[in-house]
């Protein structure tokens, strides 16, 4: 067997201090978090920028963003089971953390945003089949067993043969959870915006960008807290491969909007994001296309920026490009109003035909952000407690 | 004060109530039923499947500026403001419409259209939104968790999430916080056998505009108008098969 | 006696509450059975106050009225009967006091019927985040009427061409 190069892992080896300080900020983020969702709760949603008009808002960005990036942040340890590429094996460990940590995150912002989350039990035992909503409720619960237990494989040896086919299954399962997501919008016949089955594939595309992005910042993070040598091949690779992925998302919003501009009946929404949608035309132009998909592929292509410190920033404008990229869909999807209708100039006491306006307010900001918070504390505390980390290979001290 | 004497006058209020409504229908053309009594049902039944409400509309006859079923709906409902239009619950609305290239226009109210294959029943994850067996649309605002999936599904745009703390609803019309609602066909008035408040408060003005009734019936006032004068469905491009028809645009 | 309704309506809750419901049953029970006068004062200015028991057996409603409502409500809200006797209109518009001006006050207020006994044990209810809490005076006069007198009931037409 290969008993060559046995791979050793380690926790978070930084000093207590440091780590409960961590957890003190990370803590406090989530406490505020929670206020606001308190807050949002107790007074109901007017607090927020949300209305009938904009019915999702800031937390739906953020927990899509999580939740897709869940998915993809599984990718390396899908390249390491999937497609046996050896190099990736030791970091299948924490690939699997981020995931279901980003995925807990995620799921937390969505449930506190609902007019009701004294009902999750509601939401948990009662289900309408039809609903993609329902469906991915159990593809979002599947993905995290299926993710534990892949881990648990990982790190038990004697089950380590399972590993690669369990791998396969999350492979295949998260697939389907990110096409679940993107059918959350691309199943709504009610709005041009969306009602289109290209939303799946690019939000599979998004789930692989924004996931291998986060994977990167995270992982090289705590690599060097622990003093781990990160400029490995690896990097460079998924450096490539993340400029790629963003290539991807190119395409398919190409494509995407290509097809609206081709259709008279989606002219409207084409024409909202693309010049006459004030600030989401801005949030499209300078977030999605300038920050997050043109800077980091110049980035992540041209060998010149091939540094530690140029991949970390590359992947952090791909991060918050798929922030403004999800602010463009949902946000920007919504506002234009739907047409009853066509060709006819329609008045209302309740905003038909005109453009809704939204300006996300603090709460809402910060229960996304207190959903990140959550994530991070989870990778954190889980890496402390366990070995999820890969150690470089030769032995540290010299036999006695 | 004596139960018998209360009694007694709860007997004579509802004997004058049913002689004027008695004789009020007398009053009124053959063949012009307000509502089609055949279907009635009884507190102890449940809705059938052989009913399909529906309402026929006259645009011809809906005038710009008036808001007499509005104003009913909100009565009926309890539906008030708080000065936030943005987040304010509206169930029925007046859409006034003007053609782009001829200018013409129109006026119209719009509410939940009671799809036969609705999308905010499609999308609801708990089943709170529902097809109930007559065909009204409703929210079981038991098991509506806030999740607001149905409001972007819907094409009316007719569906309201309440924003804030609600007091002193109507006992008839439950709401509250946190939930999604929307035009329900004044539900408690048709089971006990009468109109929507809209078609009532269209018709006690003399405006006439609103028809109500069961579908499935060819002998019902709203079938017959319906098989006899040009309607449109409002987005008929989905296939929703609508119950709210409109005449004239 | 009257029987318990069918379980499997609110099996979603027993699933999930069966110790906890059991045990508030319980609680429920112990506390009423010990509160009869105080009961009897809470309600002292209601239409119920003046009624023999219920609309089943007091000890019966007492221990169940929850489950009572818990049936009644599906079988409204998405089948649309609209029995009188378990329907929550009915218990708030016969169980709900007046002040001393004749006003009605609201059944979830302090002290009031429901409120008397669920801050007693601490039960928290969430009918009143939607459901009105008092009889519908203002547009329906002193007395909230069922639906059996509306004009256009078809067994009142019935009644009008028989005579």
């Amino acid at each position: 067997m290969m008993e060559a190069a046995r791979q050793r892992y380690r926790t978070l080896e930084i000093d207590a201090g440091k780590y409960w300080l961590t957890l003190a900020v990370l803590g406090a983020a989530i406490g505020v978090g929670l206020l606001a969702a308190y807050y949002m709760e107790h007074h109901g949603h007017w607090v927020t920028g949300m209305s009938n008009q904009i019915v999702w808002g800031m937390p739906h960005v953020f927990a899509i963003l999580l939740i897709v990036a869940a998915s993809g942040a599984l990718n390396v340890a899908s390249m390491g089971s999937v497609f046996g590429e050896a190099r990736y094996k030791p970091l299948s460990r924490i690939s699997g953390l981020i995931a279901v940590a980003l995925l807990v995150g995620g799921l937390l912002v969505l449930v506190l945003d609902l007019g009701r989350p004294d009902r999750l039990i509601v939401a948990m035992t009662t289900y309408n089949f039809k609903s993609i909503f329902a469906w991915n409720i159990f593809l979002y619960t599947g993905f995290v067993v299926i993710a534990v237990v892949y881990l648990w494989m990982l790190f038990e040896p004697r089950m380590g043969r399972f590993s690669s086919r369990v791998g396969i299954l999350a492979f295949v399962w998260r697939i389907v959870l990110t096409t679940g997501t993107g059918s959350i919008f691309g199943f709504l016949v009610a709005r041009n915006a969306y009602d289109a089955a290209i939303m799946a594939p690019l939000f599979v595309a998004m789930s692989l960008s924004l996931g291998t992005a986060l994977f990167m910042l995270i992982t090289c993070a705590v690599l060097r807290m622990n003093n781990e040598d990160v400029a490995g091949e690896w990097l460079l690779r998924l450096r490539r491969l993340n400029g790629i992925f963003v290539a991807v998302v190119l395409y398919f919003t190409i494509v995407q909007i290509a097809a609206g501009m081709y259709v008279a009946e989606h002219g409207e929404i084409v024409r909202f994001i693309l010049s006459d949608g004030g600030a989401t035309t801005g949030i499209f132009w300078i977030g999605q296309i300038m920050i997050g998909t043109v800077l980091p592929m110049i980035l992540f292509f041209h060998t010149r920026w091939a540094e530690m410190r140029w991949i970390m920033t590359a992947a952090m404008l791909v991060v918050i490009g798929g922030v403004a990229h999800l602010y463009v869909i949902i946000i920007g999807g919504q506002a234009v109003p739907m047409e009853l209708f066509p060709g006819k100039t329609e008045l209302s006491s309740f905003y038909d035909g005109v453009v809704a306006g939204y300006t996300p307010s603090v709460p809402e900001l910060l229960l996304g952000l207190g959903g990140i918070a959550v994530s991070l504390f989870l990778i954190v505390v889980a890496l402390r407690v366990l070995p999820f980390l890969p150690a470089a290979p030769a032995p540290q001290k010299p036999p006695r | 004060m004596s139960d018998n004497q209360d009694k007694g006058r709860e007997d004579r209020r509802t004997f004058f109530a049913q002689v004027s409504a008695g004789a009020a229908l007398l009053a009124l053309a053959p063949g012009f039923r307000l509502i089609d009594l055949a279907v009635g049902k009884n507190d102890d039944e449940p809705a059938s499947p052989d009913v399909r409400w529906g309402m026929f509309v006259d645009t011809t006859r809906c005038a710009e500026g008036c808001t007499d079923c509005v104003d009913a709906c909100n009565t009926e409902h309890g539906l008030h403001g708080f000065d936030r239009p943005q987040t304010d619950a509206q169930w029925i609305r007046k859409l006034d419409l003007e053609d782009d290239q001829t200018g013409q226009t129109w006026s119209l109210p719009m509410m939940c259209q009671h799809c036969e294959s609705p999308p905010c029943v499609d999308v609801c994850p708990t089943g709170a939104s529902f097809v109930r067996d007559d065909g009204i649309v409703l929210v079981d605002k038991h098991t509506c968790i806030g999740c607001r999936y149905c409001m972007m599904a819907c094409p009316y745009k007719a569906r309201s999430f309440i924003h804030e703390d609600l007091t002193d609803q109507r006992p008839h019309s439950p709401r509250g916080k946190g939930t999604v609602e929307s035009c329900n066909f004044c539900v408690h008035r048709v089971d006990g056998n009468r109109l929507p408040a809209c078609v009532e408060a269209c018709s006690d003005a003399g405006h006439k505009a609103l028809v109500f009734g069961d579908l499935n019936d060819a002998e019902s006032t709203v079938s017959k108008r319906l098989s006899t004068m040009q309607t449109t469905q409002v987005r008929d491009d989905l296939g929703l098969n609508t119950a709210v028809r409109y005449h004239g645009v | 006696m009257c029987a318990l309704p069918d379980t499997s309506i609110w099996a979603w809750e027993s699933r999930a509450l069966i110790n906890v419901r059991y045990i508030l049953i319980l609680t429920v029970s112990l506390v009423l059975s010990g509160m009869g006068v105080v009961y009897a004062q809470l309600a002292g200015s209601s239409k119920a106050a003046g009624l023999e028991q219920c609309v089943e057996p007091t000890a019966f409603m007492r221990k169940n009225h929850m489950e009572v409502l818990l049936h009644q409500r599906d079988k409204t809200t998405r089948e649309g009967i609209r029995t009188p006797d378990h329907s929550l209109v009915e218990c708030v518009s016969c169980h709900a006091g007046r002040d001393d001006d004749g006003n009605f006050v609201a059944v979830n207020a302090k002290d009031q019927f429901c409120a008397g006994c669920h801050e007693k044990v601490a039960v928290n209810i969430d009918c009143f985040q939607c459901h009105a809490t008092r009889p519908d005076v203002e547009a329906r006069g002193a007395e909230y009427p069922t639906f059996a007198g509306s004009p256009w009931r078809v067994e009142n037409m019935y009644c009008l061409s028989a005579n």
